[in-house]
């Protein structure tokens, strides 16, 4: 190479510049060389070099060419050198800033683009394309098991799809959209999926209006008492007053407040974090979780940053619902400082959600037995996340399925429904028939795998029930039957007078006439709430599960019984008789209940308290391993 | 613990105590000034409170207490100190085993930048003003910095311009001048990261060029131009400096938070006079991350002040609100006054540019709220782009990450204003976004993005 010629060191020269060239060019490249100068990496001959001169006095820049031939000049003395490029440093990038941008058309910066403007919003879906029935297949699959960005859009598009189509669509397709919007209970999707349905006519719209009314008068409530508080009229903080249910209502519908309501919960956890309320900032830090808000999401990566262990905790996961390349960049900065073990797994759990598998070692040698347990958990609800696992990696996955500890099995099952194949599902269909314990979570597996491959083009999975009929206890004749109905219904009509004590025995004689029938053991666990005995109730509900581990699915309202009925006990474990670990192997069992239509309120509170109990139990031990 | 007394500090657990000692073998502490770094990142140790109100060692590092950078410093104040009452540690600090005490060290109390009141009255070195000698040695120091560079190199010169840089920190610690702090900060990733940047070099070294300038001139007594000393010397404004401003009616447009380069937060509140259309920044000095901030109310405020004082500094003209309301939240014809006060061309914008870099003698940032015409994207990445044709860039070298943001939203949403930093990145004119004006199917919306 002529060292006479302008040159940039090749490391340094950036392919991503699309500078016009001409003058502009030539200064550009001139800057560029003085900060190579300045860190020493040209050599000193190189220092007035003519090959710049020339080039500068070509585009016009004698007083430039003057000063860098001065510069040489100046070659001997350091503090001379230092202070002529500092001055020659800053006439270039004066002349740039003066010149370069303003000169810059629309067409030379965009040289080399593929271009496009994407302000105007998407056109208008094709009709024909949008009436395909594989595509309202492919956007009911996903609803199921797509990621949380995924399921929102398939939320909506189904929505959009019912909305416009209803004249045109077939009735089947019509009843898919419409069944997996109405079952579609995931809190990350909850406003999304009612605000779908609200749109529509009939029952289900009316249920979902009423829902949609009920939050917008929530936030206005909400919003009167932030303005009272903010002008001094209140002392007291709404949030303050807000029961866990609303809190945690707030957060689902968060995306649909105001501004002014998402700022006021940003301020609140800042105040609970200036304040070191690790456990309050914590609680309201879960609550937020499915939101997804990206107006929340400057807090929530400053609690990330500065918060103690257990709100860090639910930072993590709050920020992995908001879609926004921010989330990103946050959990990347965290995964390189973090220490903790479960933080740094839950961080690569997150990551993992949005395609990043910087945590993957973590992950992986997290699943030896070596690791404590819960965050053994956490690692193989992440692994499922990763591509290309290997073999070994699965045969491990599958072995964890046995594992006593239920919480392993169940994260071992969730990673199976990610990364199995045709002949995983079998395998989970042969589990759920022989293992009552895991019926409903590999029944639960399976459907999720089979959504899951049917997306991926497997024609053997396209259209397939994504649920199992799993009576696989024999039935009795007809007459036993009707027997067990009438007495069915006659327990139900004592529940209805009130009499709980004969309607239980009426209920317990349908269930054993017919053994194959869970509704008894389900009217028996009602009877029991009423009678304040949350633990019989959950006794009989295990019973019933182990007949038919779909009822709380099919039967509306039951998932809601059953999952507070857990809660409430869970919270007489913990509160009043100090059980600790009892009340959180209580919560983790309703993870093996197929509670898809629970109200995702329900779902969200038992997250938060299994989550709240385990951290509380982690800090205490390892607080005892510090002393 | 009274207040008087000895202060004690916990050591971390042995384990993370053996991470520090290896970090502390590495040469990771820095000086005597808590500087630790460790593979290129870097965060500050200094001296926290604890909630039952006595004092312990924390980080700027995600962990906060307890970490390896704390055990670091526990280790290097052991081995450099051996006069002090655990000095056990000093002879084998393999072996620190006592979780006993340490003095607090009077270079702890240096790392603040805002110090507890209690300490505020045992030093005077938050301001450069009147302390003429340090004025120069800091001068001295930068200018041998460069020379280093141009002479030794980056490569060859690593230890000598690793010890400068650290003597420059030093001087510069507890300094609550933000303007000379950054490009010490600079310095520092210039010396110790991959590949140097030749733009961004270059740009440091016309930052360099504005901190000589300002030093020279406030060594030599001359006044440096009453604008640059706040941030560039750390003067404290007498009130009679400042004009005073009453019954102005604001609306917070843009807030940034973000933790800086040097471990420090930051705490800045810009403000849209909704009558007159002119910007105010009210910010408070960097502090240590978990500093006590009290809560200022919901984004976006709209706040009546009753009483504010408007100092001299670089535009946008920093405020303090003295006495205050919050209003009710904005409405949408407040929200469309940004959109009115907002520049829409890209001209317009560089000249706002031009105009504070000329004030500065440095590339400096401009604050502006510009409003496009279009917003384009390609390949994920996203320009804005004014009625005429001409484009401003996002700052994509800056924070990559908040400007994904935007042309992810952008493609859902229409963008009436960016408010943002305009800044010379050494490559390019681009705008690094704090908030947008955003419509969507609910209506207007300020979403802030840092």
């Amino acid at each position: 190479m002529d060292s006479s010629e302008p040159q940039i060191l090749a490391t340094e020269a950036d392919p991503d510049d699309a500078f016009a060239p001409g003058d502009d060019g030539v200064l550009h490249g001139f800057y560029q060389h003085l900060g190579t100068v300045a860190c020493g990496a040209s050599e000193a001959g190189q220092i007035g070099a003519e090959g710049w001169m020339r080039s500068l006095t070509e585009a016009g820049h004698a007083d430039l060419a003057d000063a860098w031939e001065n510069l040489g000049l100046l070659s001997e003395s350091p503090e001379a050198l230092a202070d002529g490029l500092l001055e020659l440093t800053w006439k270039v990038g004066e002349k740039l800033r003066a010149v370069h941008e303003p000169a810059r058309s629309l067409e030379e910066a965009l040289s080399g683009w593929e271009h496009e403007d994407v302000e105007e919003p998407a056109g208008e879906l094709d009709e024909q394309e949008a009436m395909r029935e594989h595509d309202v297949r492919r956007l009911v699959n996903l609803l199921r098991v797509g990621d949380f960005v995924e399921k929102r859009e398939a939320a909506l598009s189904l929505g959009d799809f019912l909305l416009r189509k209803r004249k045109l669509a077939s009735e089947e397709h019509y009843r898919l959209a419409l069944e997996a919007l109405i079952s579609n209970r995931d809190p990350a999707v909850a406003l999304e999926a009612t605000e779908s349905l609200a749109q529509l006519g009939g029952s289900e719209a009316r249920r979902a209006k009423v829902v949609v009314e009920r939050m917008d008068a929530f936030f206005d409530k909400i919003s009167d008492r932030i303005r009272h508080y903010w002008d001094g009229a209140s002392q007291d903080d709404p949030l303050d007053e807000l029961s866990d249910p609303d809190l945690v209502s707030m957060g689902i519908w968060m995306r649909r407040a105001p501004d002014h309501i998402a700022g006021h919960v940003a301020e609140y956890m800042l105040a609970r974090l200036g304040r070191n309320e690790t456990g309050a900032l914590a609680s309201v830090t879960s609550a937020v979780v499915p939101s997804g808000d990206p107006r929340l999401l400057p807090v929530l990566i400053r609690v990330l940053q500065d918060a103690g262990y257990e709100a860090r905790v639910a930072s993590i996961k709050a920020i992995a619902h908001i879609d926004d390349p921010r989330s990103l960049g946050a959990l990347r900065k965290d995964l390189r400082h973090a220490t903790d073990a479960l933080e740094r797994v839950m961080i690569a759990r997150a990551l993992a959600n949005f395609g990043d598998h910087s945590g993957r070692e973590d992950l992986l040698t997290r699943l030896d037995e070596s690791s404590p347990s819960f965050v053994r958990e956490e690692a193989l609800k992440a692994v499922g996340r990763l591509p290309d696992v290997e073999p070994a990696v699965m045969e491990k996955i599958e072995a964890l399925v046995e594992s006593p500890a239920s919480a392993i099995a169940l994260a071992a099952l969730r990673a199976l429904s990610l990364k199995g194949d045709a002949d995983t599902v079998e395998r989970l269909e042969r589990l759920a028939a022989e293992r009552v314990t895991l019926r409903a979570a590999a029944n639960r597996a399976a459907g999720d795998l089979r959504a899951r491959l049917a997306l991926a083009g497997d024609e053997r999975f396209v259209g397939a029930g994504s649920d199992l009929a799993l009576a696989t206890i024999e039935k009795p004749g007809l007459v036993p039957r009707i027997r067990s109905v009438l007495w069915y219904l006659l327990g139900f009509v004592f529940a209805g007078l009130h009499q709980w004590q004969k309607a239980r025995m009426a209920a317990g004689r349908a269930s054993r006439i017919n053994s194959s029938s869970a509704k008894g053991h389900f009217l028996t666990g009602y009877v029991w709430i009423q009678e304040g005995r949350d633990d019989a109730a959950i006794e009989s509900y295990r019973h019933g599960l182990q007949i038919d581990s779909l009822f709380p699915v099919r039967q509306w309202g039951e998932a809601d019984r059953l999952l507070g009925a857990y809660l409430r006990h869970a919270e007489v474990l913990e509160r009043r008789l100090g059980r600790r670990d009892e009340s959180i192997a209580l919560l983790e069992e309703t993870e093996f209940i197929d509670l898809r239509s629970a109200d995702p309120n329900l779902k969200i509170e038992v997250d938060r308290r299994l989550d709240g109990l385990k951290l509380e139990r982690r800090r205490e031990r390892l607080q005892a391993e510090k002393e | 613990m009274d207040g008087t007394g000895p202060k004690t500090f916990r050591l971390p657990p042995d384990s993370v105590v053996e991470r520090g000692v290896a970090i502390e073998n590495d040469g990771g502490v820095v000086g005597a000034v808590f500087h630790v770094e460790v593979g290129g990142e870097r965060c500050m140790v200094y001296e926290g409170r604890t909630t039952a109100g006595g004092t312990e060692l924390a980080c700027t590092c995600p962990a906060r207490r307890g970490c390896e950078h704390v055990a670091a410093v526990l280790v290097h104040m052991a081995r450099r100190m051996p006069a002090a009452p655990a000095s056990g540690l000093a002879e084998e600090p393999t072996s620190v085993g006592e979780r006993s005490s340490w003095p607090s060290d009077s270079a702890i109390s240096a790392s603040f930048t805002h110090l507890p009141a209690a300490m505020q009255a045992e030093r005077d070195v938050e301001s450069l003003e009147g302390d003429a000698a340090r004025v120069r040695r800091i001068h001295t120091v930068i200018s041998s910095i460069i020379k280093a560079l141009v002479t030794l190199g980056r490569e060859d010169g690593r230890e000598t311009l690793r010890g400068l840089v650290t003597e420059l920190e030093k001087e510069l610690d507890g300094v609550a001048a933000p303007d000379l702090v950054r490009p010490s900060s600079e310095l520092r990733t210039l010396v110790l990261s991959g590949p140097a940047d030749p733009g961004q070099a270059a740009m440091l070294m016309e930052r360099l060029r504005g901190v000589l300038g300002v030093l020279s001139a406030a060594a030599e007594g001359r006044e440096p131009g009453r604008k640059l000393e706040a941030s560039f010397l750390g003067r404290r404004w007498a009130f009679e400096e400042a004009r005073r401003a009453e019954d102005v009616l604001l609306l917070e447009v843009a807030r940034n938070t973000v933790l800086t380069p040097f471990g420090l937060r930051r705490n800045k509140a810009y403000y849209l006079d909704l009558l007159s259309g002119q910007m105010h920044v009210e910010q408070s000095h960097e502090q240590p991350g978990d500093a006590r901030n009290p809560s200022v109310g919901p984004f976006p405020r709209r706040v009546h002040a009753g009483l504010m004082m408007i100092t001299p500094g670089i535009p946008p003209a920093p405020i303090r609100l003295l006495q205050y309301v919050i209003l009710p939240p904005p409405g949408e014809a407040d929200l469309l006054k940004l959109k009115k006060a907002s520049i829409s061309s890209a001209s317009e914008a560089f000249d706002v540019l031009k105009r504070t870099v000329k004030t500065v003698q440095a590339p400096y940032p401009a604050f502006v709220s510009f409003s496009p015409a279009r917003v384009l994207a390609s390949g994920g990445l996203a320009a804005l782009a004014d009625g005429e044709g001409s484009i401003l860039r996002l700052a994509y070298r800056v924070d990559e990450y908040a400007c994904r943001s935007l042309a992810l939203m952008a493609a859902t949403n229409r963008i009436h204003c960016v408010v943002g930093m305009l800044v010379w990145t050494g490559h390019e004119v681009a705008i690094n976004p704090l908030s947008l004006l955003l419509e969507h199917s609910r209506g207007l919306s300020l979403v802030r993005l840092r």
